[in-house]
């Protein structure tokens, strides 16, 4: 579904990325870890053709990602409060983003239905911008945006950040509810556990390189949690 | 203390982002003011001597004060669209060991720092040394100094406070707005001559006890604006759980019936209407329709200014909000490039909303016609052009603005201004029509001169899709650096 070839991403002396072959197959759930300057946003952002490489071709369903447009339909994501539309109200926010989608009023109110338990009634028919929302509402909005229509890609930066603990493990739930759909989701995180819990492959990332690219067993956190001890 | 922050706000003035960029703006700017510094300067020291050859019979000085006030309204005037107040981001001295009277006071004091209030002195005090010692004496000389600096001190407060006020109600502009026109009809209909009344009244002031009295005024203004400020230094100030219901009235669902590209321009339209900057800057436009006014009468029957008038007052909106077309959406830049909103539909709705609040102005200054119907005539020339031209020009020049801005700042400490920077930059673009025009009229004619625009414009209309095509294509480039610049 997603293929990084040859991809390097430097500023100035500093390598921001280089990956040399990394291919995420469909339906698989893939988290990213690895330390601040690591490489993972900047992952994200090529995906999303938010950065242009130095080199090397990223595709997605096929096609260089690169100044295309074909994989705006399919693909959902969630970075930063960069992909809110701060000055609407989150149901007009919701209401935007599944016209875009060819969604009509009924459909969003039954998908967004399933996310109440989430939503903590904080964020449907709130009277509010959601630039007054806390920065956790902010967040969960976002994250619910991004499934919007369906996505047969879901990228998101740091989901369990900001998040109180309730929501932590009910996001959890949500992602793993995703799984037995036909989605690839990429999913990056600080919280190990969180985000071993939910995937089925663990990508570590280290300056810009892949350092372990692990399929999740019963030893994944362990594993990884004594890398970033000794690091 | 007051130094320190002084030495503050001059970091963060030499180390924008955006500093090296703005040199050349500057430079030009630097090139009015000295103009304008210059010309003062003759006029205060020419002053008695033109005014003793005008009105040989009266008092130079009695005069000099019925004059005064037209000053000081034109000052207002300008103030209202180009001063730019103080302010910057509190939040982050609230916390520090910083007295907020101290903060308050440091906004104040600043605000008297400013190239408005330096210019009246350049007239005031030339005609002080060469006139008004000599005629009044010294002693008497200093209280007519004294009520004529209080005059320009209360401009500046009074148009501070209006500054920090009409962000919340939008019904001050136009009362002011609807003040100054009226004085300015009365003026010039011959009902009403200001100089007639306030010549006697200043003098009065400055040679009674009752100098006091702008003194007084000052005070208690500058004392108003010190609470305001006080009262809202608090991070949520801005913030009421009303604005969503205030502004749900607004809801331009007119804009759904058009597709995806209609659907964009009702975001962006509640963007600009829920956004105290961009709402300020459709404010001004408003202003920019009755603008002409403060001119006096003469500009109606020449080509040229009803061009540049023209161009204005349909053109307005578009002038100023579209300097900043792509860093209004700087907060959320990444949703539009990533959402499944096609860049064609971005771009469109771009530049019909830009190119359609020609026509919006252009039916709103309709009411011209009773006044001249070549004013009408022109300002459809002109729309057709800005729409055809115009808008182009900034769909593709502000590709490589960058500047971020944020819309969210509800805080009234931040309030980011609109400088005279901003009108400078629009120097080259209301020459764009006359390099077509000039010729024509050179040769008289001037009708045909007219045509040749709105052909040009009509042209640009009707071959908008391909022209944006070509916008898309360098777009797709420009995004990276724009998401790079906007996520700073």
């Amino acid at each position: 579904m997603i293929r990084l070839e040859n991809i390097t991403k430097t500023y100035g002396e500093k390598v921001a990325l280089d990956v040399q072959g990394l291919s995420i197959n469909a339906g698989e759930v893939v988290g990213l870890v690895g330390n601040n300057g690591a490489g993972k946003t900047t992952m994200f952002s090529i995906i999303l053709d938010l950065i242009r490489p130095n080199s090397g071709t990223a595709y997605s369903g096929g096609e260089p990602i690169v100044g295309s447009e074909h994989w705006k339909p399919y693909t959902g994501s969630y970075i930063s409060e960069n992909f809110l539309l701060e000055f609407l109200t989150p149901d007009e926010y919701y209401k935007f983003i599944s016209e875009l989608h060819q969604f009509s009023a009924g459909d969003l109110s039954a998908f967004l239905d399933q996310f109440d338990d989430l939503f903590n009634n904080e964020i449907r028919g709130v009277r509010k911008y959601i630039r007054d929302l806390s920065k956790g509402n902010q967040k969960k909005t976002g994250i619910v945006a991004a499934l919007i229509g369906d996505p047969k890609v879901v990228i998101l930066d740091e989901p369990f950040a900001n998040l109180d603990p309730t929501t932590q493990i009910r996001l959890k739930t949500t992602i793993k509810n995703l799984k037995s759909s036909d989605k690839t989701i990429l999913i990056s995180s600080h919280d190990l556990s969180h985000v071993t819990e939910v995937s089925d492959r663990i990508i570590l990332l280290e300056n810009g390189i892949v350092i372990k690219d692990l399929i999740k067993t019963e030893e994944t956190l362990k594993e990884l949690e004594a890398y970033f001890e000794v690091i | 203390m007051l130094r320190k922050l002084i030495r503050l706000e001059w970091l963060g003035f030499r180390r924008a982002p955006h500093w090296g960029e703005s040199m050349a703006v500057n430079v030009i700017m630097g090139f009015f003011a000295a103009y304008m510094l210059l010309s003062a300067l003759v006029l205060g020291f020419s002053g008695g001597i033109i005014l003793s050859e005008l009105f040989p019979e009266d008092n130079v000085i009695y005069k000099f004060n019925g004059f005064f006030v037209y000053y000081l309204v034109i000052d207002i005037w300008t103030r209202f669209l180009l001063q730019k107040f103080p302010s910057f981001s509190l939040t982050r001295y609230l916390t520090l060991n910083i007295k907020k009277s101290t903060l308050a006071r440091f906004l104040l004091t600043k605000s008297t720092f400013s190239f408005f209030n330096l210019l009246p002195l350049f007239v005031i005090f030339p005609f002080f040394l060469t006139n008004v010692i000599g005629g009044l004496g010294i002693a008497k000389a200093l209280l007519w100094l004294v009520v004529m600096l209080s005059f320009v001190l209360l401009n500046n407060f009074l148009c501070f406070w209006l500054d920090r006020t009409i962000n919340r109600q939008p019904v001050i502009v136009f009362i002011v707005l609807a003040a100054i026109s009226g004085l300015i009809y009365l003026e010039y209909s011959g009902l009403f001559t200001l100089s007639d009344y306030s010549a006697p009244i200043v003098t009065y002031l400055h040679e009674s006890i009752l100098f006091v009295l702008p003194l007084l005024i000052l005070t208690g203004l500058c004392f108003l604006l010190f609470k305001n400020l006080m009262h809202n230094a608090y991070i949520d100030a801005g913030i009421t759980t009303k604005d969503a219901e205030i502004s749900e009235g607004v809801e331009f669902k007119f804009l759904d019936k058009y597709g995806e590209v209609g659907k964009w321009m009702r975001i962006e339209s509640k963007l600009i209407w829920r956004n105290k900057k961009s709402r300020n800057y459709l404010f001004m436009s408003f202003i920019f329709l009755v603008y002409p006014f403060a001119f006096g009468m003469g500009w109606v029957s020449n080509s040229y200014a009803l061009i540049v008038f023209g161009l204005l007052m349909v053109g307005a909106f578009m002038l100023n909000y579209g300097q900043l077309l792509f860093s209004w959406n700087s907060s959320h830049f990444d949703f539009i490039v990533t959402q499944n909103l096609s860049l064609n539909n971005y771009l469109r709705a771009k530049y019909l909303l830009i190119a359609g609040s020609n026509l919006f102005f252009f039916i709103l200054s309709l009411p011209y016609i009773f006044l001249e119907p070549k004013i009408v005539l022109v300002n459809f020339v002109m729309m057709l052009f800005n729409a055809g031209t115009v808008a182009y020009v900034y769909l593709w020049f502000t590709m490589n603005n960058s500047k971020k801005m944020s819309l969210a700042k509800g805080n009234v400490f931040s309030q980011e201004g609109i400088s005279a920077a901003h009108y400078v930059i629009m120097i080259p673009i209301v020459a764009m029509p006359f390099i077509v025009f000039v010729p024509f009229s050179w040769y008289g004619y001037e009708l045909l001169g007219l045509i040749v625009l709105a052909l040009i414009g009509i042209l640009g209309i009707v071959f908008h899709q391909s022209i944006i095509n070509r916008a898309i294509e360098v777009f797709k480039y420009k995004k990276y650096f724009l998401h790079n610049n906007f996520t700073k």
